[in-house]
């Protein structure tokens, strides 16, 4: 790889969804990580970008490498304008959901990936950054 | 932050000859590879060390891209970007080019240099090489996979059965490891059954019964079963003090008990050729 | 976006289900309606859902899988989950997904024969 790798995907409909894991798993591929942990990345970008489309019909989703001294990541990042979230705490019960799923979308990928920030406020929106690591 | 090519007071131009060539012979004498880098990305000084490390004479390199020298161009560029960014960058990991193809790996530090009136000239970038480190370090990983490996095997013992002997304790990083390892054997062998052996486990903890808890879900995931055996009176006791939950699992004090139960299942029939009616 | 249609085949009384790899959320929803759909017309007994060429299983899928499952049951039916990957079972298990008491199989042909088994009078789980 010759170049930082980085992109993006507006979500605007349903179909992004799936164009967003197909996105992700190259990258992650593309990036060296194992089949199991490509798994869980392009599981993560699933849920969150479902939950973009579900809870606010459009965003977008950003990913890039990421370097942290001799260690290489993939970092998503899931972005949108709608209600935000009222109770962090809340959705990150598990089991705890006010939508199509089943509430496991935030707790779920938080144990999925190796770093997880949220950033939410009611009436404005939502920012989900997410990280995983290669392991060496 | 303002980057000003004018001749600066302590620039070689303006210092005393003999100091001058004091500080020339510190420069050439370093094992690592050093190099000035312009505002423009255009290297502007090199030492012995980078004319070796990259196959090329100083009156090449001098005047080109940094960028050009190494694997991953743009990495490179994003790393003197830091630096004018910053300040500073350390341990910035790249990959330097030889004129002949072979690559080395180095980890960067790299910081501004200024004049006395402070402003910036430039940047001075000193590169370690860490190849026999990183050749030490993928030994040692190799190792340590293979020493998981061993540690965990998993054996088909007949068609359909396969047996996982877990020996040690169990920390997060293992039980993914044995997690993985174990579905895959049971999807390569197509195995409906498991007998995990935990005989060799000392003591168990509420994370490593969580642990061993979420593989038998993801086993059961797949469309086989779990068969825990070798569950000694201890660990018994302390599963049950845990208050953990194992009831809708299927479980055995032994191995040979676990095995019985597996044939059971398959509708095997083992008959020993030793009859004694 | 072209849609694909799932498969449903019919073997005696029972239908075979194959999931695609990578299925959006319309077909996954369609796959629902389908699988009812065939179970009324051909009266069947029980469902084989193979999803061994399927890369990602996420809360919703595995949503709709859990309720279709419920909905052939109360149509007198037994639905088998056959062939799921070793990496999409680790990662289900990591997510929290559960699927209750769904029946799972290595592949479809142990997934026929468990069903054909519990069909067959001579019955142990």
């Amino acid at each position: 790889m010759n170049e930082l790798y980085q992109g993006e995907i507006r979500i605007t409909s349903e179909n992004e969804i799936v164009i967003a894991r197909k996105v992700v798993r190259d990258a992650a591929t593309a990036l060296g990580f194992g089949i199991t942990d490509v798994t869980r990345i392009v599981t993560t970008a699933s849920e969150l970008t479902r939950n973009i489309y579900h809870y606010a019909k459009s965003g977008v989703v950003y990913w890039r490498e990421v370097n942290h001294g001799t260690d290489t990541g993939l970092e998503l990042t899931f972005e949108d304008q709608g209600p935000g979230i009222p109770d962090i705490d809340k959705a990150m019960e598990v089991g705890f959901s006010t939508g199509k799923g089943m509430g496991l979308g935030l707790p779920g990928s938080k144990r999925l990936m190796d770093e997880m920030t949220i950033e939410s406020k009611v009436g404005i929106g939502t920012t989900v950054i997410v990280r995983k690591w290669l392991k060496k | 932050m303002k980057t000003e090519m004018n001749t600066p007071s302590n620039s070689p131009a303006t210092m005393p000859a003999s100091q001058n060539a004091y500080n020339r012979s510190l420069i050439e004498a370093s094992l690592d590879p050093l190099v000035t880098i312009g505002p423009d990305g255009k290297i502007t000084d090199v030492n012995g060390s980078t004319e070796e490390v990259t196959g090329c004479d100083r009156k090449v390199l001098i005047g080109t891209d940094f960028s050009d020298y190494f694997t991953e161009p743009e990495k490179a560029r994003a790393g003197y970007q830091q630096v004018f960014r910053d300040g500073s960058v350390r341990d910035y990991p790249l990959e330097l080019r030889h004129r002949d193809g072979h690559v080395t790996s180095v980890l960067y530090n790299a910081s501004i240099y200024r004049d006395e009136a402070g402003n910036a000239i430039g940047i001075f970038a000193a590169a370690r090489d860490i190849t026999e480190l990183k050749q030490s370090e993928n030994r040692i990983r190799q190792q340590s996979k293979e020493i998981m490996e061993l540690s965990t095997p998993v054996m088909q013992v007949w068609q359909g059965v396969v047996v996982a002997p877990l020996i040690g304790s169990l920390d997060s990083n293992r039980t993914q490891q044995f997690m993985e390892r174990l579905l895959d054997r049971i999807v390569e062998t197509n195995s409906p059954v498991a007998l995990v052996d935990i005989m060799g486990v000392p003591t168990i903890d509420t994370q490593t019964a969580q642990h061993l808890i979420e593989t038998i879900s993801a086993v059961r995931l797949l469309g086989a079963q779990v068969i825990l055996t070798g569950v000694r009176p201890a660990i018994a006791q302390t599963l049950v003090h845990l208050g953990i939950d194992l009831s809708n699992i299927m479980t055995r004090a032994s191995l040979s008990a676990g095995l019985q139960v597996a044939f059971d299942i398959l509708k095997v029939h083992v008959v020993s050729k030793d009859s004694n009616h | 976006m072209a849609s694909e249609r799932i498969s449903v085949i019919k073997l005696h009384e029972l239908l075979l289900v194959t999931v695609p790899p990578d299925p959006g959320d319309e077909l996954i929803s369609s796959l629902q309606e389908q699988v009812l759909e065939a179970m009324a017309r051909h009266d069947a007994k029980g469902l084989v859902l193979d999803i061994s060429t399927v890369q990602t299983l996420d809360s919703f899928f595995a949503r709709t899988v859990a309720e279709t499952v419920q909905m052939v049951a109360l149509m007198g039916g037994r639905t088998v989950l056959a062939g799921m990957r070793a990496n999409v079972a680790v990662t289900a298990t990591q997510l929290g997904l559960t699927i209750g008491k769904t029946l799972t199989a290595l592949n479809v042909d142990q997934a026929l024969d468990m069903l054909n088994a519990m069909s067959s009078g001579a019955c142990r789980v």
